[in-house]
């Protein structure tokens, strides 16, 4: 039989393929289920990361990684003694909500992929096409709280077709309080926040687990992006005797802050920040001031854990991105390569890859030790959601000098699985 | 005493808005074009700044002028290639060109240097404080007010005493009757453009070593570009010197009252001054 070809938007698509992804798009626009096939040797797999846009840092390392997996998958994977080839399609949200729904639309709807991997903070709008069209989601790099909240839903109902493996945003506030109480540092603690949906939720947990601590809060509030001066903020915590700052912060304003903080003598022992220290570039950009400044971590390059897919432990994935790229490593990496292994993981336990049921399924059941960890669906006490570890680190100058500086975990206080890599030091003790 | 270190920083932020209104105001002054890429012009400023920064140690300051030079080479060229194009009565095709080159700027800038937030390093210069009456302020930013009134001062004494400024001045009180006397208007816009290319890229140098800047600055900036030439009034410089002043301490203070709205008194004197002063402070002293 002749197969024709036809062009449509830049991809050569066959004509029985035209009229059924025609015809699913007609059937989704009257919210039936899909009645497009697609053909049934190819795993067609649908990757979404924030590679452009406000957020394009924290999806820096996923091409890199998604390469990595392309190459070992180049041939194909064989489930319950038949072969498949591996088709991935990767999508970039642009940091964009909205985007993230049309790509959801796409690749679900027209592409009719067989699974959904999403490592993107806004992937809401993508995991509730998922969810109305049964295709098996799972998403990650972002906190399990918000993934309830923005659908209605919660711990105790989850959700039919989508899953999220990540940490908990009220872990980070437990890790923070207990690395100061175990430094020593006079508990006085100046707060401030980014005016988002993040910096308001943190300000409202930090403060009350502050209170109940026994910390004293010296306020500096919650601040719009557009701010250019930290003055008040400086002022308001050298006046309170904070020897702490803490907040939701992200690198420019930060940089800002401590330039004021030094001009006007403000004199701290600890600087630990969310969002703004989680890359290196973030306290780079303070020059050679970035020794010292803390912040939560979720995966570095010393960690003990390895990959279910290419047996590299932390150390060797890190340096081959790091010789291939000539970037350092990132956090994100670490569940960039993760998301991979638990879909892997899934298709090859389902038995029958094409089968959504039983993908979805497969996911449900999944204890999986992974490059960051473990990630445990099975005996998570909540639906939908695996929780990862989530601990505390402090950016030290490098010895090595290739980079300026590296990234050490520091305590373990909701993780005691993770082994210490280095001691907590006030600011003090770095000049 | 907290209240006079709250305004003196007030005043120093104010400096630095004055001398990113300026180019803007310098630009509609003179040829009444609305440059919307300012914002963004100011942003690729202190990449390049940043760029230049290792070739001045020691004295990190001295890279505004290569920015400046490169920026007023921009300018003519910005001028004499695309703006004169499509000058004319009509205001609507220059503020859609330069629209659009402010989307390209601003990807471009994305593109090559990344999403990430920079900072242009000054050494200690950053970090230095000196104390008046026992309050202690930052060295950088009192010299960025310092710089900001230099400039302001150094343009209007050249455009009153200089061969070019006068001609600037005519060409922009009516550029049909300069050309009576012989004077290519075109050319002269080219000049104006350079210069105020060039008063911005100081500006945005200054901005990336006072705090950082990321491809995405540019928006808020051409915000407060907008806020200081309205509230000081169009064509008067100290008025917009005043008007950035103003800005400055407004922002300031609001943000010690309220650091969740305090951008909004910004705004609110801004649209304050719209209503019941059009003219804005200039119009208000010259009435």
């Amino acid at each position: 039989m002749v197969t024709m070809r036809y062009r449509l938007n830049g991809q050569r698509i066959s004509r029985r393929n035209f009229l059924q992804s025609a015809a699913g798009v007609a059937a989704g626009a009257l919210a039936a289920p899909t009645v497009a096939r697609a053909d049934d040797r190819t795993i067609k797999i649908g990757y979404v990361d924030q590679l452009t846009g406000i957020r394009a840092n924290f999806g820096e390392t996923a091409p890199w990684v998604r390469d990595q997996i392309a190459a070992l998958y180049k041939n194909g994977i064989d489930i319950g003694g038949k072969h498949y080839a591996v088709e991935i399609l990767t999508r970039d949200s642009q940091s964009d909500p909205n985007r993230m729904g049309s790509i959801g639309n796409e690749l679900v709807l027209r592409e009719n992929v067989d699974l959904f991997l999403v490592a993107d903070g806004l992937a809401a709008p993508a995991l509730e096409i998922c969810d109305q069209h049964g295709t098996p989601g799972i998403s990650t790099i972002l906190q399990w709280e918000p993934f309830y909240s923005m659908r209605g839903s919660s711990p105790e109902k989850g959700y039919p077709w989508t899953f999220l493996f990540f940490w908990s945003g009220a872990d980070i506030i437990k890790n923070y309080i207990g690395m100061w109480e175990q430094s020593g540092i006079e508990k006085t603690v100046g707060t401030f926040y980014e005016d988002n949906d993040f910096g308001r939720a943190f300000s409202g947990g930090m403060s009350a687990s502050l209170a109940k601590a026994g910390f004293k809060e010296v306020k500096g509030g919650i601040f719009k992006e557009q701010v250019d001066d930290f003055s008040n903020q400086v002022s308001a915590f050298r006046d309170g005797g904070a020897k702490i700052v803490t907040g939701l912060v992200f690198p420019q304003h930060f940089s800002t802050f401590w330039g004021q903080g030094k001009q006007a003598g403000l004199q701290l022992e600890a600087a630990t920040i969310a969002a703004a220290f989680v890359f290196p570039s973030g306290v780079e950009v303070l020059g050679d001031q970035g020794a010292g400044m803390s912040t939560e971590i979720w995966f570095n390059n010393k960690l003990p854990f390895k990959s279910s897919l290419t047996g590299q432990d932390a150390s060797q994935f890190c340096s081959t991105y790091e010789k291939d790229t000539g970037k350092q490593w990132a956090q994100p990496m670490g569940y960039h390569h993760a998301i991979w292994e638990v879909g892997f993981a899934a298709l090859k336990a389902s038995g029958d890859p094409k089968n959504r049921k039983a993908v979805r399924d497969a996911i449900a059941n999944l204890d999986l030790d992974t490059i960051i960890g473990k990630v445990d669906f099975k005996n998570s006490p909540m639906k939908s959601v695996a929780n990862t570890w989530v601990t505390m680190g402090q950016w030290h100058r490098s010895k090595d000098g290739k980079f300026p500086y590296e990234l050490f975990v520091t305590n373990n206080v909701t993780a005691p699985n993770v082994p210490i890599q280095a001691p907590f030091l006030p600011l003090s003790k770095f000049g | 005493m907290i209240w006079i270190e709250t305004i003196a920083n007030g005043i120093f932020l104010g400096g630095l808005y004055a001398l990113i209104g300026l180019g803007l105001g310098f630009t509609f002054g003179v040829m009444k074009i609305v440059n919307i890429a300012q914002g963004d012009f100011i942003v690729a400023a202190a990449f390049i700044g940043l760029a230049l920064a290792p070739w001045t140690p020691g004295a990190a300051l001295l890279v505004v002028i290569p920015v400046a030079i490169i920026a007023f080479l921009i300018g003519l060229a910005l001028q004499s290639l695309l703006i004169n194009r499509v000058l004319g009565k009509d205001q609507i095709p220059q503020i859609l060109l330069t629209f659009g080159i402010a989307i390209i700027l601003r990807n471009g800038m994305v593109e090559w240097f990344g999403a990430n937030s920079r900072s242009i390093p000054t050494g200690s210069l950053r970090f230095a404080s000196f104390s008046v009456g026992g309050l202690r302020f930052g060295v950088l930013p009192a010299l960025v007010l310092v710089i900001a009134l230099c400039l302001f001062a150094a343009l209007h004494w050249w455009l009153r005493h200089s061969r070019m400024g006068r001609t600037i001045v005519a060409t922009a009180d009516d550029y049909e009757v300069v050309q009576l006397l012989g004077v290519n208007y075109r050319r002269v816009y080219n000049i104006a453009t350079g210069i105020a290319l060039a008063l911005s890229a100081i500006a945005g140098v200054l901005l990336g070593m006072r705090g950082s800047f990321t491809p995405y600055s540019g928006v808020d900036r051409l915000l407060i570009a907008f806020e200081v030439v309205i509230i000081g009034g169009i064509g008067s410089f100290w008025g917009m010197f005043a008007g950035g002043l103003i800005l400055g301490v407004t922002q300031i203070v609001g943000l010690k009252f309220d650091p969740t709205a305090g951008l909004m008194y910004g705004h609110i004197v801004f649209f304050l001054i719209l209503i019941f002063a059009p003219m804005g402070i200039a119009g208000l002293l010259r009435r």
